[in-house]
């Protein structure tokens, strides 16, 4: 069968194609009427508005269509809706409101942004404005909740949208107060998900603050060992978020089991008048009698514990080491190096952000602008990659299991050996 | 003789007018998608990069579809498919030739357009980054194959429509991609399976729109590029077919 091309017939067969375009061309001019005629309806509904298309956004498709229309350029069409959008925002700050025709109850600013996100779910700035304008412009915190927590599940490395989702909640919905073991759950999934990306470092961030912030707000002193425990119970203790848990764990142990200590101490010289000979000495029956008037058991956070022969000494410290006693005053060697150990890692931290030179050996740290403290005892420092590292020599007895910790009730102070 | 056939087309396709002017235009406009980055509320290096990559694909399809719908009928226009049949070339050497020239000097203007699009993006202090080179290819075989539909619609009708039906294509190759999402909305499975088979009929150029993650430096893994390179090897293959099996038939 032979395809034929003649050029025979009438005038108007002979330009079929034009009739056609040009029928193609009429419809699309009809419905750029229909789209420009939707602010008019609107206009004529509330006087006051004006005519303009972009200050009401009157075409606002489905995601689904938006992304139909964009023929494969989703990321540029987004780009420059959200451009002329800005027409629309500037009209909302001032005359408030956030109505649309058709899309139900949703108002505008929901519907764009849900539309630009379906064309272009990997551009940050959209979460933050999409939450901005629903929540602030338009009042409406669910909204902006739903779109937070998009950008969290799309970005979960993007630090700024988290501690924005954690604000809102917060602040808007008084989660603290309503839900706290929800907004720990999320704040720990957000430190999680800083440390898998930014390794340990990263985890002692803005989540790590507001967790520590929230433990504050809810308990004092020793009370806090109960928050930071209820985060190692529900991650793993290898994990990132775990071992600063952990961490943490150990440093309020450390300083309580050093107070109290220093209270049997005072306690001590009280007595007797005259300060102990040796830090074993402050296990005396009469300061311990003034520190703990009531029992309690030997496996808990105390730093005393009861020996074979019923004789209570002194516990090494949560880290591995004995506590000492210098010029009167209980410290604990495990925390002085742990302390300076955090220290090197926020000055390396310092460093890379300020672009520092490199250390080739621990001499030069000279070229860096900081005073360097003495390494304590048992501490030597590295240069490893360019940065501050520190060897620890092992503690001369093992550290404390925290998670067996956990499960105590209470130290048990028997009577007098 | 195809050879002899698409280095004459290539010649003749890089010195027309169309083609020149649109890669003029498209400088023009790569200059000036620095403003949109600019009135964004953002640094506008990544709305920079969206644009300009748009523009190459955009641009890319204007000339392909212009190029590729003339290219016929200027030749039985102006009689010179005549002087090419009397001598020993066989019509499919002709439609071949023909396609080879015009493929290859849409090829050399998307890579000029690349280059110049990712020094731009460079002198503008944007990021360039491989994912952008592998996304800028791709977009070139999307225009690759655009030729090969106006090609294959410009021997079934007059350049006119053939122009207005290979745009239409374009349009329908990129809403396919989009099916699956639509597809929930038909309850009836006969019917789900009725619209996929008919989608299968339009080469699928979403495949090709990898520019929208490349921009975010999004990698693609090697595996899924060379399936999409075949998949419109494939799609050039059966519409070049079917090309030369209508101009064997054709009354000139």
């Amino acid at each position: 069968m032979a395809v034929a091309v003649t050029d025979g017939g009438s005038w108007w067969w002979r330009h079929r194609a034009e009739w056609l375009i040009g029928l193609l061309i009429a419809i699309q001019a009809v419905n750029l009427w229909r789209i420009n005629h939707r602010p008019m309806a609107l206009a004529i509904a509330h006087p006051t508005w004006g005519i303009s298309r972009t200050e009401h956004l009157s075409y606002l498709p489905s995601p689904l269509v938006a992304r139909l229309l964009a023929f494969g350029h989703h990321n540029t069409v987004a780009k420059l809706w959200w451009i002329e959008s800005y027409k629309y925002f500037n009209h909302r700050v001032e005359v408030g409101g956030d109505e649309a025709l058709g899309g139900g109850e949703r108002g505008s600013f929901e519907r764009l942004y849900d539309a630009l996100i379906a064309l272009d779910p990997h551009f940050v700035p959209f979460y933050f404005h999409a939450a901005m304008n629903t929540g602030s412009v338009a009042d409406n915190p669910h909204a902006q909740l739903r779109f937070l927590a998009q950008g969290v599940h799309q970005h979960p490395d993007q630090q700024e949208l988290w501690r924005y989702l954690a604000s809102v909640l917060a602040h808007d919905f008084q989660m603290e107060e309503r839900n706290p073991d929800q907004l720990l759950a999320i704040l720990i999934r957000w430190a999680d998900v800083v440390s898998e990306a930014e390794g340990e470092e990263g985890a002692r961030s803005w989540a790590q603050g507001w967790m520590q912030a929230m433990a504050r707000r809810q308990e004092r002193g020793l009370g806090q060992v109960n928050y930071w425990a209820g985060i190692l119970r529900v991650t793993s203790p290898t994990s990132p978020q775990g071992r600063i848990a952990d961490r943490t764990l150990r440093e309020h142990l450390t300083r309580y089991g050093a107070s109290q200590l220093q209270a049997l101490h005072d306690a001590f010289v009280a007595h007797f008048g005259h300060p102990p000979a040796d830090i074993s000495e402050i296990v005396h029956i009469e300061a311990l009698r003034q520190v703990y008037p009531t029992p309690v058991t030997d496996a808990g956070p105390e730093p005393l514990m009861v020996t074979g022969t019923d004789t209570v000494v002194i516990r090494h410290d949560p880290y591995g080491w004995p506590y000492r006693l210098e010029d009167g005053t209980v410290v604990s060697h495990g925390l002085r190096l742990a302390d300076y150990q955090r220290w090197l890692r926020d000055l390396n931290r310092m460093a890379r952000e300020l672009g520092w030179p490199p250390l080739r050996s621990s001499e030069d740290i000279k070229l860096w602008p900081v005073d360097l403290d003495a390494a304590p005892e048992g501490l030597r420092l590295l240069v490893i990659d360019g940065l501050l590292a520190a060897q620890v020599d092992d503690p001369p007895f093992p550290p404390w299991t925290i998670n067996d910790l956990l499960g105590a009730a209470e130290l048990h102070i028997p009577g007098p050996p | 003789m195809i050879p002899i056939v698409a280095f004459a087309t290539w010649r003749e396709c890089l010195r027309s007018r169309s083609f020149l002017g649109l890669l003029a235009l498209f400088i023009v406009f790569m200059a000036l998608s620095r403003l949109i980055g600019w009135i964004s509320a953002t640094d506008g290096d990544i709305v920079t990069t969206d644009v300009v990559f748009s523009l190459q694909s955009i641009i890319g399809v204007l000339v392909a579809v212009a190029t590729g719908t003339a290219l016929m009928h200027v030749e039985i226009q102006q009689c010179t498919l005549y002087t090419v049949l009397s001598r020993p070339v066989a019509r499919w050497h002709f439609v071949v030739g023909k396609f080879l020239g015009l493929a290859l000097a849409l090829l050399c203007g998307q890579l000029t357009m690349l280059v110049l699009s990712l020094l731009y993006l460079a002198l503008t202090g944007a990021t360039v980054s491989w994912p952008l080179v592998l996304a800028g290819l791709l977009t070139a075989q999307e225009i690759i194959i655009m030729a090969a539909i106006s090609l294959t619609w410009t021997t079934l009708s007059t350049p006119l429509l053939a122009a207005a039906l290979s745009l239409a294509t374009y349009a329908l190759g990129h809403a396919v991609h989009e099916l699956p999402s639509f597809l929930t909305y038909v309850r009836a499975s006969w019917g789900q399976e009725m619209i996929a088979w008919a989608a299968s009929l339009v080469p699928n150029l979403g495949r090709f729109a990898y520019r929208n993650q490349a921009v975010y430096g999004q990698e693609l893994a090697i595996g899924d590029a060379l399936q999409t390179v075949i998949y419109g090897l494939l799609w050039i293959a059966l519409l070049v077919t079917i090309t030369v099996a209508v101009f064997r038939r054709r009354q000139l």
